[in-house]
């Protein structure tokens, strides 16, 4: 047999790939057909989600005669690809928002209060939260179609809590304070990320909202960080962070508490289900010491934040009516999806918001997620989700004031001092 | 032996593998993790009372099997390399002309245009994305593996170009001038002497060419939707990463996997590689 020299490997590699690359190049792009609706998702945390939500569209599509393909992508990047479409007027019919909200949109969204009105009347009218992210203050109309939030309860090794006396975890931030330092004496801190990451800007928050503070009041305008409660709130936060974490949690990402809880070193994690989830596949004993709490209550009441997603439809879209009529569909199916997705979906229609929900009644570990849709807002809170607050809310204003404030780079007034200049630089903009 | 003796042989063996030893570490320790974290299952990952550098419990095949039927990875990979098989033929068809002209003739603007060639390529992807989405509108490539072969060519060519010219510069013009003496035209003497003369820098151009284009991430996610006309670099972490869950094992299957090809296109060129990295440092 004669040796294959390395240049003819090359040439035929060349020419194999050539040959196997027409029938991909020569597939005409979906785009250019007609009678169908394209939708750009975020990859779900739970696969099965996305089959399910890929199954309902084909099923859909039968019933329809329109055909509905769905583009997975990973929610961090569905921002660009937005700005990408609106950029070009072209692209998706429907554009799920994650976490941004609507108004930062708005522009390139149409009016879908009319399908928002007959979902509403069909299932006991839109949660405040869902009227919040979706309705466009300028038109005061709905620009999306709520779909779910993402809650962020308190997860807990029900073993070692019990340790400390407390077998059902901290049901306020001072007992996660104080039975927080007893673990990590032990050698098992808590971890709340203090970092550029989605659950950083969540967790932290909820505390301050817990203590009362907030960035902005009630009227979306004024700015309320220089406040008493502000200032509580952070001497807590940095005890939080001394006492009962390492300085690990300066470095994570949004993965990274979701593998400090599966390490085995973890006690407490504020986060949605998730971290849950992906343990009771990996680690059956571990996860058979993991519980679910409400997210603590602080001095002045129990806040936490939601992390929400919604439907929106492109005014480049050539199906419009089409995009609204799969997404009242799938308002109809809602129950199915909170299943899907294993409890982690929580819903936005008041129907569906009280119990019994799917999975999350059933099962005596997730059951305290019941109460979840009374304390969870979203950015913005107590004002409203504008533009400004979003911004506030992307700039990481509130988690770098903490983190030059708990590694003592800032004293107290200083770091108020900052952050409130921030967030008035920001708002001005937006004036 | 005695220990004098002992001592100088393995200074005089592996003395020279001392200075090397520091920068293997860092070169090979990402290969080496990626490699155990393929195989090792969840529980042994995560687990931190052990040595994180090999497997406590017994080594997996469920990351390599999630990736390869769990995801459409085969396809993805199949659409990496062709676009950049693709990338490489344009780039290098368009380069060494323009390589050529920019190293050779003498006309009003080339030494501007040169400088501006290179400066173009130092623009940030970032940047160009959202202009550059309006072209492959335009022509009617969006969520075509087409878009990504129009638009790599846009920071391929001026990297390319700008290595070729000091390959064709290193070529002496009395070897061009006697085959234009003897009959040549100028394309002739160009396609017979100078291509032949360059070949190590060709493929180092392609080398190039083929690896920016193979790991390229933000055209690929600005331009495709559809699972079935992503990329690896794009398809890998778009199904991989759901929310705050890594499938850190099959994540690094893909990365093991999708570097094979890379590898076995630098084990085939190394020399002509090496050979052109050198000829075109020096004039």
């Amino acid at each position: 047999m004669s040796r294959l020299s390395r240049r003819q490997f090359l040439g035929t590699a060349a020419g194999a790939a050539g040959v196997s690359a027409f029938p991909h190049v020569w597939i005409r792009p979906a785009w250019a057909q007609t009678k169908e609706v394209r939708v750009l998702a975020w990859t779900h945390f739970v696969p099965a989600y996305d089959k399910w939500f890929d199954a309902f569209a084909d099923q859909w599509s039968t019933k329809s005669g329109v055909k509905v393909i769905i583009d997975h992508i990973p929610h961090l990047q569905i921002p660009a690809k937005i700005a990408a479409e609106v950029a070009t007027q072209s692209g998706h019919d429907i554009v799920q928002l994650v976490g941004t909200g609507t108004e930062k949109w708005a522009s390139a969204l149409l009016d879908v209060q009319d399908a928002a009105d007959r979902i509403g009347k069909k299932y006991g009218g839109w949660t405040p939260l869902a009227d919040n992210y979706c309705k466009v203050r300028t038109d005061g109309k709905f620009h999306a179609i709520p779909d779910f939030f993402i809650d962020f309860p308190g997860l807990y090794r029900k073993d070692l809590w019990t340790e400390i006396g407390m077998p059902n975890g901290p049901d306020s931030w001072d007992e996660l304070h104080k039975g927080g330092a007893k673990l990590k004496a032990k050698g098992f801190p808590v971890g709340i990320g203090l970092a550029h990451h989605d659950d950083s800007r969540a967790s932290w928050r909820a505390i301050m909202w817990s203590f009362g503070g907030s960035e902005v009041a009630k009227d979306g305008k004024t700015i309320t960080y220089n406040s008493k409660e502000i200032r509580e709130a952070l001497k807590f936060q940095k005890a939080l962070y001394k006492d009962c974490m390492t300085p690990e949690v300066l470095a994570w990402d949004d993965a990274s508490n979701n593998r400090f809880l599966a390490s085995g070193r973890g006690s407490w994690i504020h986060n949605p289900i998730s971290a849950y989830r992906t343990i009771e596949g990996s680690n059956k004993e571990l996860a058979d010491k993991i519980f679910v709490s409400l997210s603590p209550k602080g001095p002045a009441i129990r806040r936490s934040f939601a992390n929400c997603r919604a439907y929106g439809v492109t005014k480049f879209s050539k199906n419009a009516d089409g995009a609204k009529a799969f997404l009242e569909a799938l308002a109809d199916v809602y129950r199915d999806a909170a299943k899907a997705s294993t409890g982690y979906n929580m819903p936005f229609l008041n129907n569906y918001a009280k119990p019994p929900f799917p999975i999350i009644s059933e099962d005596p570990k997730l059951k305290p997620l019941e109460q979840d849709a009374d304390y969870h807002f979203t950015t913005g809170y107590p004002g409203p989700l504008t533009p400004a607050a979003d911004e506030v809310y992307q700039q990481f204003v509130m988690v770098d004031a903490l983190a030059q404030f708990c590694t003592d780079k800032m004293d107290l007034e200083q770091t108020v001092k900052w952050a409130e200049e921030k967030i008035k630089a920001i708002y001005a903009k937006f004036a | 032996m005695d220990a004098r003796k002992l001592w100088r042989r393995i200074k005089r063996d592996y003395g020279p593998y001392l200075p090397l030893s520091p920068y293997l570490f860092i070169v090979l320790f990402p290969f080496y993790w990626m490699v155990i974290t393929t195989f090792k299952r969840d529980r042994d990952l995560y687990n931190l009372e052990t040595a994180p550098f090999w497997f406590k419990e017994a080594p997996t095949l469920d990351h390599v099997r999630l990736l390869l039927q769990g995801t459409l990875f085969p396809i993805w990979m199949g659409n990496s390399l062709m676009i950049g098989a693709l990338v490489v033929v344009i780039t290098l068809v368009l380069a060494l002309p323009a390589a050529y002209a920019l190293a050779r003739m003498r006309f009003p603007g080339a030494q501007p245009l040169s400088t501006a060639m290179f400066l173009s390529y130092l623009i940030p992807s970032t940047l160009l994305f959202i202009p550059l989405s309006q072209v492959v509108r335009g022509l009617g490539f969006i969520d075509s593996v087409w878009a990504l072969v129009i638009v790599y060519p846009s920071f391929t060519l001026p990297f390319c170009t700008w290595l070729l010219m000091g390959f064709v510069r290193t070529v002496p013009k009395e070897i061009e001038e006697s085959a234009q003496i003897d009959g040549c035209t100028r394309f002739q003497a160009f396609r017979m002497i100078i291509i032949p003369v360059i070949i190590p820098g060709i493929i180092t151009a392609g080398i190039f060419a083929f690896t920016l284009t193979y790991q390229e991430f933000i055209y690929a996610l600005t331009f495709i939707s559809g699972s079935a006309n992503k990329t690896i670099s794009y398809g890998v972490t778009s199904d991989l990463v759901r929310g705050d869950v890594f499938y850190w094992g099959s994540l690094m299957a893909g990365a093991l996997i999708g570097a094979i090809p890379v590898a076995v296109v630098y084990a085939f060129s190394l020399d002509h590689f090496i050979h052109g990295l050198t000829a075109g440092a020096l004039k």
